[in-house]
């Protein structure tokens, strides 16, 4: 099963720019999609250091950057992201003849690896 | 006897329904001459007027034996400088004053405390005590009998400690089924010897919170009187090491790191970027707990190798706020703020590295708070910790 993941900056700028408030978007997240959101948290990503026209806070969701993320934008974001992941998903079941009927494993959110 | 470090540690309980205790712990070092002096006074009555008696005489304690006065003179200024309380017509606060020398000498001056209690080796010792007689009350008559002040001095081991307390300790529980004499001073002497003996290593704030908790629990938890406990103790000291902020030229990160990992004692990064450039060079990952949630702090992070990481400005300058208002960690939600303010408590000297590299994101004026630079911060919180807890402080710049 393809998973989306979600890191979201816990450094200074983003924190107090709104990111606070984007750890509650994980208990959203992970209660509409289950394992097929895994969400972690980061130390500085450094995308506040590149210039004005990026504005924290900042999500990643799988590569793509999202720069004043909302809890909103943060929730179109995946559900883009888990649509994309399902139709290629899809298209691998269709070359293989699984993938019906899969359970939805637990929450996988809790700490997340930030090399 | 240098090598160890002298912790000095209090808790206190209020009496139920009063705002403010009537007991007062003082303590205060004295950098020039390497002495700590240590204060705990018992105001008559209790509540707001006791405490005004209690604060009168530590401060005035403090500052007559810190200035070298003798005790018949410091003793005959507390009395005669008290106000006369206008109900019972008499003025009146308890001390017990521990006055340690470099770590070398103690000396202890008390009046009408409970006797402290000196362990070691988890035995109590006596040592042997003067009795001094000093003159009470302004006006001859007025005061017949005379203040009976024992001063005892001894010089102190690795691992001595002293206890002294207020008589809402011993006087605990008292009229109660259980304890109907109160909990009393082998009560209490019983009660801290097995603390230690289960706890060989228990801190001197422990130590006090322990006894306070225990002599509330006596009264039902609703304390009939001010309740507090001061321990001062002799030990090995705990290092923990503070680094915060990249190194302003890239080329020392690399020192940076080399001096995280060498450090012998606790260590915590305070900054998001500073933990990117330790586990670089170290080579470790980083691992954000998103567990630990709070509004105002960022949350927690681990690290082979660290204690703790946080982030550094917002958080940091939560610990100050805390230590500004003599916040105890246990009352406070758990957040990193909360995690560095426990770490500091349990630690005697404490280091801190402080990279000076200025974060250019942070000085954007949409912010909706104002991020305070990382050296000024660190340096209130040097100061704080100096001043208040007594602990030795060094902030080294890179």
């Amino acid at each position: 099963m393809n998973q989306v993941h979600v890191t979201i900056c816990t450094g200074t700028a983003c924190y107090v720019m709104g990111g606070a408030d984007l750890l509650g978007a994980v208990d959203i997240l992970l209660e509409k999609y289950g394992g097929r959101v895994v969400c972690e948290g980061s130390t500085c990503l450094g995308y506040c250091k590149l210039g004005k026209q990026h504005k924290a806070p900042f999500v990643k969701v799988n590569d793509r950057l999202l720069a004043q993320a909302t809890v909103e934008s943060l929730e179109k974001a995946v559900e883009e992201a888990l649509g994309a992941a399902a139709g290629d998903g899809q298209a691998d079941a269709d070359r293989s003849g699984a993938g019906k009927g899969e359970g939805v494993p637990g929450p996988a959110c809790g700490e997340a690896d930030n090399g | 006897m240098k090598s160890h470090f002298v912790e000095v540690g209090s808790y206190q309980l209020a009496k139920a329904g009063q705002n403010a205790p009537g007991d007062v712990f003082l303590s205060r070092k004295i950098h020039e001459s390497d002495r700590i002096i240590s204060v705990l006074s018992d105001g008559l009555g209790s509540g707001i007027k006791a405490g005004v008696l209690a604060s009168l005489t530590g401060t005035l304690a403090t500052g007559c034996i810190a200035a070298d006065m003798s005790i018949t003179k410091t003793a005959r200024l507390i009395m005669r400088s008290l106000p006369t309380c206008s109900e019972r017509k008499i003025s009146y606060s308890t001390f017990t004053i521990v006055d340690v020398n470099k770590g070398q000498d103690v000396r202890i001056i008390e009046y009408d405390n409970p006797s402290y209690l000196l362990i070691r080796e988890g035995v109590d010792l006596e040592p042997v005590k003067n009795e001094i007689l000093v003159a009470k009350g302004r006006k001859i008559g007025s005061h017949p009998k005379p203040a009976i002040l024992r001063e005892s001095s001894f010089a102190p081991r690795f691992g001595d400690r002293i206890l002294f307390f207020s008589d809402g300790v011993t006087q605990s529980g008292m009229g109660s089924r259980a304890l109907p004499l109160g909990w009393g001073y082998q009560g209490v002497r019983e009660y801290a010897l097995r603390l230690i003996a289960d706890s060989p290593d228990i801190s001197a704030r422990e130590l006090a919170r322990a006894i306070v908790m225990r002599a509330a629990y006596h009264d039902g938890c609703t304390p009939k009187d001010d309740i507090t406990c001061g321990v001062v103790y002799f030990r090995q000291a705990r290092r923990l090491l503070i680094v915060s902020g990249p190194p302003i030229h890239p080329e020392d990160d690399r020192e940076l790191a080399m001096r995280f990992r060498d450090f012998e004692g606790r260590k915590i990064i305070c900054g998001g970027t500073t933990a990117n450039i330790i586990a670089r060079e170290l080579k470790k990952s980083i691992r954000v707990s998103l567990k630990v949630r709070d509004l105002t702090i960022p949350p927690p992070a681990s690290m082979e190798g660290a204690d703790l990481i946080t982030e550094g400005i917002v958080t940091l300058g939560k610990v100050v706020e805390y230590l500004e208002q003599d916040q105890k960690p246990e009352l406070l939600p758990e957040n990193s703020a909360t995690m560095i303010l426990r770490q500091l408590l349990d630690s005697d000297m404490i280091d801190f590295l402080v990279g000076t590299k200025i974060n250019e994101a942070h000085q954007d004026p949409t912010m909706p708070v104002e991020l305070e630079i990382r050296r000024n911060i660190i340096k209130r919180l040097g100061a704080l910790l100096e001043e208040k807890l007594l602990k030795q402080v060094s902030i080294q710049f890179i």
